[in-house]
C-alpha cells in the first residue's frame, strides 16, 4: 500500500486546502474583527438607551399614578403597580460606589428612583386610608422628585454622550489601524498562500523538469550523467528512483556488453591461433612422420654398415656410422616438444662426434654444461645441434683458420642462457635482423623454414611474451653467438 | 531563483503574523481602554455629594480640586452638585444613597437650615464650607474665619495709608462666601481700624460678570473721589480695578488691596500698583472639609471648627 501522505493528490489537495483555509481564515477573522468592532461601537451606546427607556418609564408611570389618586381606580392602580415593577426590574440592585462620575450619577439617579417607587407604595397606602392632604403634599414632592430623575437622566445621558463620542473619535482612529492591518492580514495570507501552493506545484514539476533533463540526455547517448536528485511526492518519487535504476542498469548492461565483446575477441583470437598451432603441428608431424619414412631405412641400413665394418676391422668407420645412428635416433624418435637437457645435450653430443670425425684437424668444437642442469632443467627439442650445424655449414664458408664452436649452459637466478659461439665469418646486420623476425602466422603456416630461423621461430612460438628469447651477436670476420635465454619460471606455451 | 518562491512564501508568512498580531492587539487595545473608560473606575467606600454654586470660578475649582484630591486619599467618593434655590438637586440629595453632604450654602438661612436637619434626620452627615450658619445645631464648618478676614483687611488699610482711610469694600457673587459674612468682614475690619477710618466702610457689590469691577471702580472713584483704599474680595475684581488705577493715573494714591494670587496680581504686587493681597486656600477648604466629613461618616464626630487661615502677601513698595 503507498503511504498517502506525500502523493501527488494529497500534496495537491493538502496545499489547495492550506492556502484555501489561511484565506478563509483570514477573511473570517477580518469578519469577526469587523463584528467585534461593531458591537463596541453599539455598546457605547446602550447606557445611552438603557437610560432612555428608564426615562420613558419613568414619565410613563406618573399617569397611572395621578389616575389612581385622583380616581381610585382598581385598573389605574394594576397600571401603576405593573409599571412600578417594570421599573424597579430596570434599575440594578447593587449600585457600587466609584470614583467614576458617570457611575456616581447612576448611583443617585437609582436611588432616586429607588425613593420614588417607594413614595408611590406610600401614596397608594395613603389613598386607600383616605389620607387626602398626606398624599396631596406627597404627590406634590412625587411629581418633583419625577421632574428632577428625569433632569438627571438628561443630564447623565448628555454626560455620557460626550464621553462616548471622545471614544467614538478613539474607536474610529483605531478603525482605520485595524483596517489597515486586515487589509495587510487579507494580502498576506493570501501572497503567502499562493506561494505555498507554488512550492507544492513544485515539488511536482521540478522533478519533472529534472527527469526531462536527465532523459534528454539519455537519449543523446549520455549515460553518465548524475542520478537525478529530487525531494518529490511519492509518486514522482517513484517515477526517479526507477529513472535512475532504468539509467544505471542501462550502463551496466552497456558495460557488460562491452567486456563480453572483449572477452568474445579474446576468445575468437585465442581460438585462431590454437588453430593456427594445430596446423602447425599437423605439418610438423607430417615432416616427422616423413622423416621417419626413411630413417628406419637408414637405421636398418647404417647398421648393416656398421656390422659390415667390424666385419672388415674398420673400427673408425664402425664408430662413425654408430654415433650417425645413435644422432639420428634422437632427431628421429623425440617427438616430446619440452624434453630434458640430458637429452638434448645427448643427441647435440652424437652430433659433435659426428663432427670431430668428419673434421678431425679443421673444426674444435666444445661443450660446457654443468652436469647438476642435466636432469633438473628442460628445454625445447632440438634447439642446440640445428645452432651448431648452422655455423658447421655457413660460419665457416671460406675461412682457413681453424674452426671452433664453443655450445655453453648457464644459470643465473631463474635464467637459463644456451650459448652457441664460432670464430666464423660472422653475420652482418641485415641478416640478423631477417633472421630474427617473427613471422606472421601466415608465414608460419606457408613457409617451411630450416635450421637456424626454424630454431628462432620455434622458440618464438614457445616464449611468445619474451622478446629475447633469441639473441645474436656477430662480428663479422671474427665470429658469432647466439644466445637461448629460457625463464625457468614461466612455463613453455604448448598447444594441447 | 529557485528559492524565490519559498522565501517569498516565508517573508509573506512573517508579514501575515506581524499584520495578524497588530491587528489583534489593536482590536484589544480598543477593548480594554474602551472597557477601563465606561468599566468604572477604582472602587470606594463611601459616596458623599459637594453642592457649590454654579457660578463660574477660580475659587469653586480649586475647592472642588481639593475636595477631589483629598476623597481620594480617604477612600470616598465625591460627586459635585449645582446648589441653586430654584434647583430640587440638593433638598432632594437625601433620596440619593449619598453618606454625607459638604455644601457652600448660598441657600438663605431659613430655606437652609430644615433641609440640613432633613439630611441630619437621615442620618447624612454635613459639613459646611467657607461660612457657617446660626443655628442652635453646631454643623461642622471647614473655612475662613471671616472676622479674621477682615480683621487682616483692616491692618492692610492701615498700612497701605499713614492718613485717616477711607475704604471702600467691594464684595462679589463670585466669591458668595465673602459677602455671605459682611458683617463679620466689616466687624474685623472696624475693630482693627478703629479711629484711623475717617468714615463708615463704603460697601460694594459686583456681580459674576468679571468686568463688572472696572465699571464700579470708575463710577466710586468719580462719585466718592475721598475713597483712598479699596479692598476686594475676589481675584477677577482685583485684576479689572487695578486696569482703572493704572489708566487714571492713581497709582499710588489710591491703595488697592486686592484678593487671591494669579500670576498678573504678583507682577502688579512685584510693580507696587497692588499695596498687598490677600490669599485664602480654597484647596485646602475642598480637602479640610472631605477629610472632616470623612470622619464624620466613620467615627461620628470630627472637629466642628476648621479655620484654613488666610495669608498676606505685600507689594514691593
Amino acid at each position: 500500500m503507498r503511504p498517502l501522505g506525500n502523493s501527488i493528490r494529497t500534496q495537491l489537495i493538502f496545499s489547495s486546502f492550506i492556502g484555501l483555509a489561511f484565506i478563509v481564515l483570514s477573511l473570517f477573522y477580518i469578519l469577526v474583527v469587523t463584528l467585534q468592532l461593531q458591537q463596541i461601537a453599539n455598546d457605547q451606546f446602550q447606557t445611552e438607551r438603557f437610560f432612555q427607556e428608564l426615562q420613558g418609564e419613568v414619565l410613563r408611570i406618573q399617569d397611572p399614578l395621578v389616575e389612581f389618586l385622583s380616581s381610585r381606580s382598581s385598573q389605574a392602580l394594576a397600571d401603576l403597580l405593573i409599571e412600578e415593577q417594570i421599573l424597579r426590574g430596570m434599575i440594578p440592585p447593587v449600585r457600587p460606589v466609584t470614583d467614576d462620575p458617570f457611575q456616581l450619577a447612576s448611583r443617585e439617579i437609582f436611588f432616586l428612583i429607588d425613593a420614588y417607587l417607594d413614595m408611590i407604595q406610600e401614596a397608594v397606602t395613603l389613598k386607600r386610608a383616605r389620607a387626602i392632604e398626606e398624599y396631596t403634599v406627597l404627590l406634590e414632592t412625587m411629581q418633583q422628585l419625577n421632574g428632577h430623575i428625569t433632569d438627571r437622566i438628561d443630564g447623565i445621558s448628555l454626560f455620557g454622550l460626550r464621553r462616548e463620542l471622545a471614544n467614538y473619535e478613539q474607536i474610529i482612529g483605531v478603525s482605520r489601524q485595524l483596517l489597515f492591518w486586515n487589509l495587510a492580514v487579507a494580502i498576506s495570507a493570501f501572497l503567502s498562500s499562493v506561494f505555498l501552493i507554488f512550492l507544492s506545484i513544485s515539488r511536482v514539476t521540478e522533478p519533472m523538469h529534472q527527469l526531462a533533463l536527465a532523459a534528454e540526455a539519455l537519449s543523446s547517448g549520455n549515460f553518465d550523467v548524475e542520478d537525478v536528485q529530487a525531494r518529490a511526492v511519492t509518486e514522482v518519487g517513484a517515477v526517479v528512483a526507477a529513472f535512475n535504476q532504468m539509467k544505471r542498469d542501462i550502463r551496466l548492461y552497456i558495460q557488460e556488453i562491452n567486456r563480453q565483446k572483449e572477452i568474445e575477441q579474446g576468445y575468437m583470437s585465442e581460438k585462431l591461433r590454437n588453430m593456427k598451432m594445430q596446423q602447425l603441428l599437423k605439418r610438423m608431424e607430417l615432416y616427422t612422420m616423413q622423416a621417419q619414412m626413411n630413417p628406419h631405412f637408414l637405421f636398418n641400413t647404417i647398421n648393416t654398415g656398421v656390422q659390415l665394418a667390424i666385419m672388415e676391422n674398420a673400427e673408425r668407420t664402425a664408430d662413425f656410422m654408430e654415433k650417425l645412428a645413435h644422432f639420428f635416433r634422437y632427431n628421429i624418435r623425440e617427438r616430446n616438444l619440452i624434453v630434458p637437457l640430458r637429452n638434448e645435450i645427448s643427441g647435440l653430443e652424437a652430433y659433435i662426434q659426428i663432427l670431430r670425425i668428419r673434421f678431425p684437424r679443421s673444426l674444435d668444437v666444445s661443450l660446457n654444461v654443468p652436469p647438476e642442469l642435466l636432469d633438473s632443467r628442460s628445454v625445447p627439442a632440438l634447439i642446440l645441434q640445428p645452432l651448431v650445424e648452422n655455423s658447421v655449414i655457413h660460419a665457416f664458408r671460406g675461412v682457413t683458420r681453424h674452426g671452433a664452436i664453443t655450445v655453453t649452459v648457464s644459470e643465473a637466478g631463474h635464467i637459463m642462457r644456451l650459448c652457441v659461439q664460432d670464430n666464423g665469418i660472422g653475420m652482418d646486420q641485415p641478416l640478423i635482423a631477417r633472421m630474427l623476425q617473427r613471422h606472421s602466422r601466415d608465414e608460419e603456416l606457408s613457409s617451411k623454414v630450416m635450421g637456424l630461423e626454424n630454431v628462432i621461430q620455434r622458440l618464438y612460438f614457445f616464449y611468445p611474451d619474451r622478446e629475447d628469447v633469441v639473441t645474436i651477436h656477430s662480428i663479422p670476420g671474427e665470429g658469432t653467438e647466439v644466445t637461448i635465454t629460457i625463464d625457468m619460471e614461466v612455463e613453455p606455451c604448448i598447444p594441447s | 531563483m529557485k528559492q524565490l518562491p519559498r522565501i517569498l512564501a516565508i517573508l509573506f508568512g512573517v508579514l501575515f503574523a506581524v499584520s495578524l498580531f497588530y491587528s489583534l492587539e489593536t482590536i484589544l487595545t480598543l477593548s480594554g481602554a474602551l472597557a477601563r473608560a465606561g468599566g468604572g473606575g477604582e472602587p470606594r467606600e463611601y459616596h458623599v455629594a459637594l453642592f457649590l454654586p454654579a457660578t463660574p470660578s477660580m475659587f469653586f475649582d480649586r475647592v472642588v480640586a481639593g475636595a477631589t484630591e483629598a476623597a481620594g486619599a480617604q477612600g470616598v467618593a465625591i460627586s459635585v452638585h449645582p446648589i441653586d434655590v430654584a434647583s430640587p438637586e440638593f433638598p432632594l440629595a437625601r433620596h440619593s444613597g449619598i453618606d454625607g453632604v459638604i455644601i457652600y450654602p448660598s441657600y438663605p438661612e431659613e430655606r437652609l437650615r430644615p433641609l440640613l436637619e432633613q439630611l441630619d434626620s437621615v442620618g447624612i452627615p454635613v459639613v459646611l464650607i467657607e461660612h457657617g450658619v446660626a443655628d442652635e445645631w453646631p454643623w461642622s464648618f471647614v473655612g475662613t474665619n471671616s472676622f479674621d478676614l477682615g480683621r487682616r483687611m483692616g491692618e492692610l488699610a492701615a498700612e497701605a495709608l499713614p492718613d485717616p482711610v477711607n475704604l471702600a469694600l467691594v464684595y462679589s457673587e463670585k466669591s458668595p462666601g465673602v459677602a455671605s459674612e459682611r458683617e463679620l468682614v466689616e466687624l474685623g475690619i472696624n475693630t482693627t481700624m478703629g479711629r484711623r477710618l475717617a468714615g463708615p466702610v463704603l460697601r460694594k457689590q459686583t456681580g459674576l460678570n468679571p468686568l463688572d469691577a472696572e465699571n464700579l471702580t470708575y463710577r466710586i472713584l468719580r462719585d466718592e473721589p475721598h475713597v483712598n483704599v479699596l479692598v476686594f474680595t475676589d481675584p477677577a475684581d482685583t485684576l479689572a480695578a487695578v486696569q482703572v488705577i493704572i489708566d487714571l493715573n492713581l497709582v499710588g494714591r489710591v491703595q488697592v488691596i486686592g484678593f487671591g494670587m494669579t500670576e498678573t496680581i504678583q507682577n502688579y504686587l512685584d510693580q507696587g500698583i497692588l499695596a498687598a493681597t490677600i490669599v485664602v486656600n480654597p484647596r485646602q477648604i475642598g480637602a479640610d472639609s472631605v477629610r472632616v466629613l470623612a470622619g464624620l461618616i466613620r467615627e461620628g464626630y470630627s472637629p466642628g471648627y476648621v479655620d484654613t487661615g488666610v495669608q498676606v502677601v505685600r507689594g514691593t513698595r
